[in-house]
């Protein structure tokens, strides 16, 4: 029709567009869960360095971390596998509570664990260097004193 | 003057049943003895299963006549200096090596076990000047040998019977299996202890993604025993964290005829590991028509050879999309699993037998044997 407005065509692109979003919203989902399993298993793999000691105590932190408040109830008696399902229900909501700080703060122990063991590598790599360079001066010292 | 060699003895740190170094230990010693040199076996912890085939090696006499003392190489053990002192003595002490997997991967998991790891190297470097030959189930395992200062090497494959898989599937098993499949969803499986090296999170984490972007249904199912139970807590864990613990089946301790049946009913083999001396699981893949998709490690790519798709990464989504393409094609598929029955003859018990004959009877004989046939 002549001298109608016309609607502009959907722009397929465009994140206000409703499938357009749907779509986006999708792709950023599975970015973060591509992201969320590849942290994962850099987490459960093992490490090149030589600093195994600290490496197994800090998997110690990290094994520790997550705190399972789903504490079983199974029992010989069924009075007291009863009773323990009673506890857990009226507790449940504390015990979780508290368990997500103490996994919280568990966490927050292994990343500074992580970062202390890079930093050390680090620093033990750069004197390792600093060793090698004084020791090729110390020849050069040596050899212009020879001549 | 040198006394010809009458016997030959092996010495097995850890002898049990059905398990990859205890079968090769059974074949070996009926192959010696069909060559009409008598073979006993000594062993530090024998399981009950096997009590009649092995002695405490602590029974054994040290010093014999005419006899070399074989040590099945693969783990730390006292029975290491006892070979060794018995060498010293003038004994011939020979080593046959499966690999002693690195400390590093256990140090996190099972401190314990990394600790008899690296006595392990210790010993096997120990070993070296005094051990006359080395024989190495991998090409991978004899360049080891030869940097830890193995003076005479060879390599001759592990024995295995491959014949054995081609009994019947238990059939309670196999029907629950195929009633699963019938439901839909592709059938991903992984054979090996439950071990921080054989990386079965990775094999987790590509599942997650397939089914993320290729295939909601699809499933895996790990078999093998526990090697590290913290590690096992971790596997189940990061189960439940990406969601996916419902398709992910960890079953310990199978009797061969229900591997057989996850073996007729798997879609793909995918291995991750990062540590194989020589990797028996991707043998029986091919031998029963198992596609196989691994990670280009340690002995992996000498076992696979062609027969598999080796990838370079273990990044899961490229893991995920490799068992996705292969999957979709099924020409490729086909091949693969041709290729692999191919391959598996190459390890045929015959072939491997004469090649462990050849290299022994040269090295009485006093020669080296010649190398490993393509």
């Amino acid at each position: 029709m002549i001298g109608a407005t016309l609607r502009p065509p959907p722009d397929r692109g465009s994140a206000t567009h409703p499938a357009a979003a749907r779509v986006n919203q999708r792709r950023a989902e599975d970015d973060r869960y591509v992201a969320e399993v590849r942290a994962a298993m850099d987490r459960l793999s093992a490490r090149t360095t030589d600093s195994g000691e600290a490496e197994a105590a800090l998997a110690l932190v990290e094994h520790a971390a997550a705190v399972d408040v789903d504490a079983p109830v199974a029992s010989v008696a069924p009075a007291a596998r009863y009773l323990k399902v009673g506890v857990k229900r009226l507790a449940g909501w504390y015990l979780r509570y508290l368990g997500e700080q103490v996994a919280d703060l568990g966490k927050a122990t292994a990343e500074l664990g992580v970062a202390l063991i890079e930093r050390t590598d680090r620093l033990e790599g750069t004197s390792a260097a600093t060793i090698a360079e004084l020791a090729a001066l110390r020849a050069r010292v040596e050899d212009l004193e020879r001549r | 003057m040198s006394v010809p060699v009458e016997r030959i003895d092996q010495f097995v740190p850890g002898f049990a049943p059905f398990d990859a170094i205890g079968s090769h230990v059974l074949e070996l010693r009926r192959l010696l003895r069909a060559r009409g040199f008598p073979s006993d076996i000594w062993g530090e912890h024998i399981d009950p299963r096997v009590g009649a085939d092995a002695r405490p090696y602590r029974e054994c006499p040290p010093r014999s006549e005419g006899r070399v003392l074989l040590y099945q190489l693969s783990t730390g053990s006292p029975m290491a200096a006892w070979l060794a002192e018995a060498a010293a003595a003038g004994q011939p002490v020979w080593a046959n090596y499966h690999n002693i997997t690195p400390a590093r991967y256990f140090a996190r998991w099972e401190p314990e076990a990394a600790a008899s790891m690296v006595t392990a190297r210790q010993e096997m470097a120990a070993l070296a000047p005094v051990a006359a030959r080395a024989l190495a189930v991998s090409g991978y395992n004899e360049t080891e040998l030869i940097a830890a200062g193995y003076p005479s090497t060879a390599t001759a494959p592990l024995l295995v019977d491959l014949d054995r898989y081609h009994d019947d599937p238990d059939p309670a098993v196999l029907a629950r299996l195929q009633r699963r499949r019938d439901g839909g969803g592709a059938t991903w499986l992984f054979v090996g202890r439950i071990a921080p090296n054989k990386c079965q999170h990775h094999l987790i984490g590509a599942l997650a993604l397939y089914r993320r972007f290729h295939d909601p249904r699809a499933r895996l199912t790990l078999v093998g025993g526990v090697t590290s139970p913290r590690y096992l807590h971790s596997l189940r864990r990061l189960s439940a964290q990406l969601g996916v613990t419902d398709a992910v089946e960890i079953l310990d301790g199978l009797p061969t005829p229900a591997l057989l049946a996850h073996f007729a009913t798997a879609d793909v083999f995918v291995c991750m590991s990062e540590h194989e001396g020589f990797c028996v699981p991707v043998l029986e893949a091919f031998e029963l028509g198992v596609p196989v998709v691994a990670y280009r490690a340690a002995a992996l790519p000498e076992t696979v050879a062609d027969a598999g798709v080796l990838l370079d990464s273990k990044d899961p989504l490229e893991v995920a999309d490799a068992v996705a393409g292969l999957l979709a094609d099924e020409a490729r598929r086909a091949g693969l699993v041709k290729a692999g029955r191919a391959r598996a003859s190459a390890y045929a018990l015959p072939v491997t037998s004469a090649r462990t004959i050849e290299v022994i009877e040269g090295w009485l004989e006093g020669g080296g044997p010649g190398p490993l046939p393509a």
